[in-house]
Formats: structure tokens, sequence, C-alpha cells
């Protein structure tokens, strides 16, 4: 027995280590099950609008407003030469996944 | 007998207490292993369940309050909207296939203008086209959700009525890809109503790209505009929705009508966006042959009937994107893809058609966003 079990354990050193691997257990499934059950949170990314002068071609980039779309005039002038803006993209961040891939 | 059993475990002790400690959860186990499983799939599924009446919940909550904002009475958008989500489409019967492609279209356009004729009964008479089509697809999205949500529910209160583990199993594998389905459909609510361009409308999108901006539009189809420009001194006609509401129009049409008008088209080029396998790059573009649109199936048969009839190669470029970056607002690496497109329909032209040519090139997609 001894040479199989150097060893040597009582009841209550057993009960001990029973009683952590139930803490343990217990405690992993509890962030398991809070990890799942995490609300479920809705991140809308920003979207930008790209803007390019018609004569000069300096481009703007601002955040996007509703009514936009491609190739809009919006109205806005060019800072370098007062001429009409128009919108050459709307688009957002690339997603993370795919970036870092 | 006792002895020796308790001999050969491993510690010292001889209590019969610390022997029912170590047996009793093993027949537990044993015993109730299935049951206990049964009940934790069943826990999990329930909170898969909550997410998605959530998600349901918030896009309702998003339209009705789009509908409220351009509504011509309040009070009719509730109902109006409940109804709408509670419509149904009964496909054709296809026991007997011959001629089935015209009554899946018949049956399909049939409730396109419903849905868009019901949207536009709740909005105000003086609101512009392109702003009604994008709340129309809006409510689209927001009843793929409310199906997903019935059907999963279905399926979880089957499951906990009847006690059946492999049900509840099946529900547990396939969860995790419906809630992603889900989540892309609540990102296409909202993405619908900002009103900015989609992934999916990079085909429309890069057609748009390839016109210098002073060629007149031809509506030839219904929802369907058609300009006619020149690339590498080809003949060009560029096929697209008609923007910038959200809308597919009928490819298909313009480009039979295109075909027979002009009698002298010597290629198809079709763009569209692709679904990506998991691990490829989005926004990377590929070339093939065959007529690239994706839905129910009647464009495609439609386009290919004619380019068969006519005996017109037909050429395809997709632009390789997830489901949720399909129908989520244009992410950048889809929009960088554009150069690239244009790269690869000069190659087909120039490798396939003359000068001189007649050559179509369809954007395919949703074209909200862009005119
Ligand atoms: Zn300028």
């Amino acid at each position: 027995m001894n040479k199989i079990f150097p060893l040597q354990m009582n009841t209550s050193d057993f009960l001990f280590l029973i009683g952590l691997v139930l803490v343990f257990a217990l405690l992993f499934t509890m962030l398991d099950t809070s990890r799942r059950r995490k609300k479920f949170r809705l991140e809308l990314p920003k979207i930008k609008t790209e803007l390019q002068c018609i004569s000069c071609g300096l481009k703007e980039i601002r955040d996007f407003q509703e009514d936009d779309y491609i190739s809009k005039v919006t109205g806005e002038k060019c800072k370098k030469c007062g001429e009409d803006l128009k919108i050459i993209a709307i688009y957002t961040p690339p997603p993370k996944e795919s970036t870092s891939k | 007998m006792d002895n020796i059993i308790i001999q050969q475990l491993p510690f010292g002790d001889e209590s019969l207490f610390t022997i029912l400690l170590f047996y009793i959860p093993f027949l537990l186990f044993l015993l109730y292993g299935q049951k206990i499983q049964f009940q934790m799939a069943l826990i999990e599924i329930g909170g898969m369940l909550n997410r998605l009446e959530r998600m349901r919940n918030i896009a309702k909550f998003e339209t009705s309050n789009v509908l409220r904002k351009f509504a011509k009475d309040e009070k009719i958008v509730e109902p109006g909207l409940n109804s709408i989500l509670e419509s149904f489409m009964i496909m054709p019967e296809s026991m007997d296939p011959a001629g089935i492609v015209k009554k899946v279209e018949h049956i399909v356009d049939v409730r396109q203008d419903k849905l868009l004729n019901q949207v536009k009964r709740l909005l105000k008479d003086e609101l512009e086209m392109s702003k009604v089509r994008n709340i129309e697809i809006m409510v689209e999205a927001t009843m793929a959700l409310e199906i997903i949500y019935k059907v999963i529910r279905h399926f979880y209160l089957l499951a906990k009525k009847m006690g059946n583990l492999m049900l509840v199993i099946q529900l547990q594998m396939l969860l995790p890809l419906i809630y992603n389905e889900a989540k892309a459909y609540l990102s296409a609510v909202f993405a619908f109503k900002s009103g900015a361009p989609v992934g999916d409308g990079i085909g429309p999108l890069s057609v748009h790209k390839l016109l210098k901006g002073e060629e007149s539009k031809r509506s030839m189809a219904k929802d369907t505009d058609v300009y006619e420009t020149s690339l590498e001194g080809r003949r060009t006609y560029i096929v697209k929705a008609s923007g910038p509401g959200g809308n597919v129009g009928k490819p298909s049409d313009a480009i039979g009508k295109i075909i027979e008008e002009d009698g002298n088209v010597k290629a198809v080029i079709m763009i569209d966006a692709a679904l990506k396998l998991e691990g490829e790059k989005s926004g990377s573009v590929a070339d093939g042959i065959g007529a690239a649109i994706g839905g129910i199936g009647v464009e495609k048969f439609k386009i290919e009937e004619v380019v068969t009839k006519y005996n017109i190669p037909i050429f395809a470029i997709v632009i390789k994107q997830s489901l949720p970056e399909a129908i989520s607002v244009m992410n950048k690496n889809i929009v960088d893809a554009v150069e690239e497109v244009h790269n690869r329909v000069k190659k087909i032209l120039v490798e396939n058609t003359k000068e001189g040519d007649s050559v179509i090139i369809a954007g395919i997609g949703n074209t909200i966003g862009i005119p």
C-alpha cells in the first residue's frame, strides 16, 4: 500500500481536495455561463463620408450625414478654392477580424 | 469484502462517508447524465433565445420609429407594421416543374409590389421614393429577424415540452450560426435606416464608378437603369438598379432588351458580391465564367436563357465578403476593391472583344446609397 501510494491522505485532506475541486468547477461553470449569457451589445461602427472637390481634387473626410449618397453634390464648399464638393465614398472602418488576417 | 475495497482506495482512512462522496456523484452522472446535459443545453438555448428576442425588439422599435417619423397618421403605424411582419408568401408547386420560373417570378413580384404598397400607404404621400424604398427594406430585415426568432422559439418550446434531447442538441449546435445571421440582419436594419451603401452594393458601386458622369440614363426594366458609355473603345452598356433608394431591380430584363436592341453585343460582364469562405480576405476580387447573381434564381435563369440564345460569352467578377459585411454599411476593405474590379473589367474587354464591339456590364446587388 505504502509503496504504491507513498503520499498518505486522511479523510479531512480528501474532503478538502474534493471541496477545492468543487469550488473550481463551480467557478468555471459560472464564468462560462456568464460569458455565454453576456447581454448582447450592439456596436455600430462610425460611418464616414469622403468628399472631393470637383475642380482641384482636394479630399475631405467627415462623419456621415443622413441623405448622403455617392456622387451627391452636397453644397459644401472646398476649403482651398471654394468650389463644390462631391461625395466619392461612404464607408465604415474595416472590421477587426479581417484586418488581422 | 468491504475492507478489501477500502484498502484499494488511495487514502488511508476507512470512513464510509468518504466512499459515498466518491461514488455517489459517479452514479449520479451515470444515470442522470443525459438529463443534466438536457437541462444545461436548455438553459443555454434559453439565453440565446432571449438575445434573439431582444434583437427582434430593437429592430421592430427602430423600424416603427422611422415609420412614425414619416407617417401619414401615427396611429396606423403599429397595426400596419404588425400585419406586414405577419404576412407570408407561398411558393408555387414544383411537382410539375415546367414553367416554374415564370410562376416564381410572378409570385415574388407580386409580393414585392404588395410590400412596397403596404409601406407606402403608411407613409406621407410626398415622401420621395428612395426614402420609401429604404424603409421598405428596413421592414424586410425586421421581418427576417421576426421569422428567425419565431422558428427558434418554436423548436425550443417543442424540445422542452417533449423532453427531446436530440432536438436540443441540434439547436445548440446551430444556434451560434443562426445568432450570427440574426446579428447581421440587425446591423442591416441600421444600415438601411442610414441610407448608406451596404457591402452588397459593391457591384452597382463599381459600375457607377465606370461612368464619367455626363451619360444620360434610360429606364429599360422595372427599377433598372441603363447608361451608355465607352470603355477601351467598346460601346458599353452599364446596367444597374435605380438608386439611391434600396433596390435590386431586374437586370435580366434590361440585359435581354439591350441584346435584342443592339444586335452586336459580344460580351456580358456581371459584377456581384459573393460570400467569402472563412479565412478568405474580404474585399478580394476573383473572376470567372457564368451569371453572377444571387437571389431566388429567376434573374439568373433569365440571363442564362438570353445569353445562350444569342451565344454571347458571359463573364463574372465577384467581390468576396461575409454575410454580415454584405448587409452592413460597406467597409473600407470592400470599397477599396473597386479599382481591382475595374482592372479586371478592362482585362476581360481587351482579351475577349474588339474595338467597336458592344458589351454589357451589369452591377448586381442592392443599390442603396448609389444613384
Ligand atoms: Zn477645391
